[in-house]
């Protein structure tokens, strides 16, 4: 019954994980949030991370009732996300892989998050949107791989939604993306934005040039307001969403959608997901927020898999990667 | 000579003036790896009451040759830094005088490459507890080093207790980035060091 203890860091979210034999033993989680109007930069994040870590370590293990002695495994974020904070969070994880002799184990941050929606909901080969502020991709798992069957062509389609929350100076405790969507309920008016799906891809950066244009504009003149802007850039990109979602799974045949990643916690996409779903026959899954935003417990689950498949990251490949593609890993742990 | 360069050998200078002995502090500190100074080594901006990590000897060589009046090396604490010799420690690395620091090579001559293309040699030897904290430094920074960065050599070795780490340039402001990097990144390993050690002693869980 191996425990494996899972550090997460790639963006402004800090956790600490473990897990064992798919039971969540603890998931403590810090987030570095900034005034509103400003994102996070990457040095910022990472001396962020770096002052809590260890708190977060100790908070886990105790959480979970373990020691070190207890944990046989230590997987972490190898990639993808910001450099600085992957990095501050990779040295705490060799130097406990060290210090504590237990065997390193390098996790893609992606692949956390689908093993971690896949444990908690039981879906059994759904066709994965993973939508967050650094990645939106449309997934599907074939002969050992996650394929990427669509993805974004520029941004993601969170870092669309925080982006334009600075434009409002909209709060980002606990997140922009939040309370856009909170502003969105109160919205009235559906402004007419682009809508750009290019086959199986999406593109997010001309919304987001055009609303910013547009926000100066119709507010100034009273013809919208903030809520009916948040309103109307949350329907535009997630009916893109749903759109290659649906030609991903007529692709593979599949009856069964799953949710993961940040911007899976909007209750206004899950709806529109499971319309979708509906109207095709098919099942929605998704998590709350305790797993879809990222965590430390994702990355322990994936750990833990592999692990268990018999992967191993040495030291000296232990790097990280900030562009690490979805289907380099080879799931071995999968038939 | 850079004047950063000049200033990190100003601060190798004064440090060695004021003997060794620094010793971390890792159960009474509340900071971070700011907190040990190592950075300082290089800014010459030592803060008061910042405990040093593993204290080591710079040298920074150039064309100039080895005859260099700063060519010279000791404890890396920079001026302000407090003797820490008497601060509680857990496990800390210790931290012996230094004599003149000359690379893993014994040799701190500098690398001439030829005419109008000169290459400046910096090197770093920081002493520390044993040698498997050494390798452990070495190997938790290691994975990540920025083999990207164009026109900077860096080889690191552990010999003994000793983390040497010998950088070749030709700019110097690349080179006064990629060593200040490292300080950071090293402060943050021993510092997580320290810190685990305290946090879970050996003796955690039997």
């Amino acid at each position: 019954m191996p425990a494996v203890l899972g550090f997460e860091g790639s963006a402004n979210k800090i956790g600490v994980g473990v897990v064992r034999d798919g039971k969540v033993l603890a998931n403590p989680r810090r987030t570095y949030v900034t005034p509103p109007g400003t994102g996070f930069l990457p040095g910022d994040t990472a001396r962020h991370h770096r002052a809590v870590i260890l708190d977060l370590l100790q908070e886990a293990l105790t959480e979970a009732g373990l020691t070190s002695q207890d944990i046989d495994c230590i997987a972490y974020t190898k990639g993808p996300g910001m450099g600085a904070p992957l990095v501050s969070v990779a040295v705490v994880a060799r130097t406990v892989a060290q210090l504590w002799n237990k065997p390193l184990l390098g996790v893609n941050h992606c692949i956390g998050h689908i093993e971690m929606g896949r444990l908690i909901t039981g879906a059994t080969n759904p066709t994965v949107l993973y939508v967050s502020g650094g990645n939106t991709q449309v997934i599907a798992y074939s002969e050992h791989r996650y394929r990427i069957f669509g993805e974004t062509i520029d941004i993601a389609v969170g870092n669309c939604l925080d982006r334009f929350a600075r434009v409002l100076k909209i709060s980002n405790d606990p997140s922009p993306g939040y309370n856009i969507e909170q502003m969105a309920k109160r919205g009235k008016k559906l402004v007419e934005l682009p809508y750009t799906v290019k086959g199986m891809d999406v593109s997010f950066s001309g919304i987001l040039s055009f609303i910013e244009d547009v926000a100066q504009r119709m507010l100034v003149t009273g013809e919208c307001t903030p809520e009916d802007l948040c309103f109307s850039l949350q329907e535009t990109v997630f009916a893109m969403l749903v759109e290659i979602t649906e030609r991903a799974m007529a692709h593979c045949g599949s009856q069964e959608a799953l949710i993961v990643g940040g911007v899976g916690c909007n209750m206004r996409l899950q709806e529109m997901m499971e319309t979708m779903c509906q109207e095709r026959g098919a099942r929605l899954f998704a998590t709350d927020e305790r797993f879809c935003i990222d965590n430390g417990a994702m990355i322990a689950q994936a750990g833990w898999e592999m692990f268990r498949a018999g992967h191993r990251t040495p030291l000296s490949d232990s790097g990280v990667t900030q562009r690490y593609r979805t289907d380099e890993v080879e799931v071995t742990w999968r038939d | 000579m850079d004047s950063e360069g000049n200033r990190a050998v100003a601060a190798a200078e004064q440090a060695e003036d004021e003997g060794s002995g620094g010793v971390a502090d890792a159960g009474g500190s509340t900071g971070g790896p700011e907190d040990l100074g190592l950075a300082s080594v290089l800014e010459g901006q030592g803060g008061p009451g910042s405990p040093c990590g593993p204290n080591g000897a710079g040298d920074l060589d150039n064309e100039s040759g080895p005859g260099s009046p700063n060519g010279r090396g000791g404890p890396g604490r920079g001026p302000g830094v407090e003797e820490a010799a008497g601060s509680a420690a857990v496990d800390a690395p210790s931290v012996a005088q230094a004599a003149r620091a000359s690379g893993p090579g014994g040799d701190a001559a500098a690398v001439a490459v030829g005419p109008g293309n000169p290459q400046i040699v910096f090197t770093l030897t920081l002493p520390f507890q044993s040698y498997l904290e050494a390798e452990m430094a070495r190997l938790a920074m290691d994975a990540d080093a920025q083999r990207h960065w164009q026109g900077v050599e860096k080889e690191v070795t552990v010999t003994d207790n000793v983390l040497a780490v010998r950088w070749i340039a030709e700019d110097p402001d690349l080179l006064r980035v990629s060593i200040n990097s490292f300080l950071e990144r090293l402060s943050h390993v021993v510092w997580n060091i320290q810190r685990i050690r305290s946090l879970f002693p050996p003796s955690h869980g039997r």
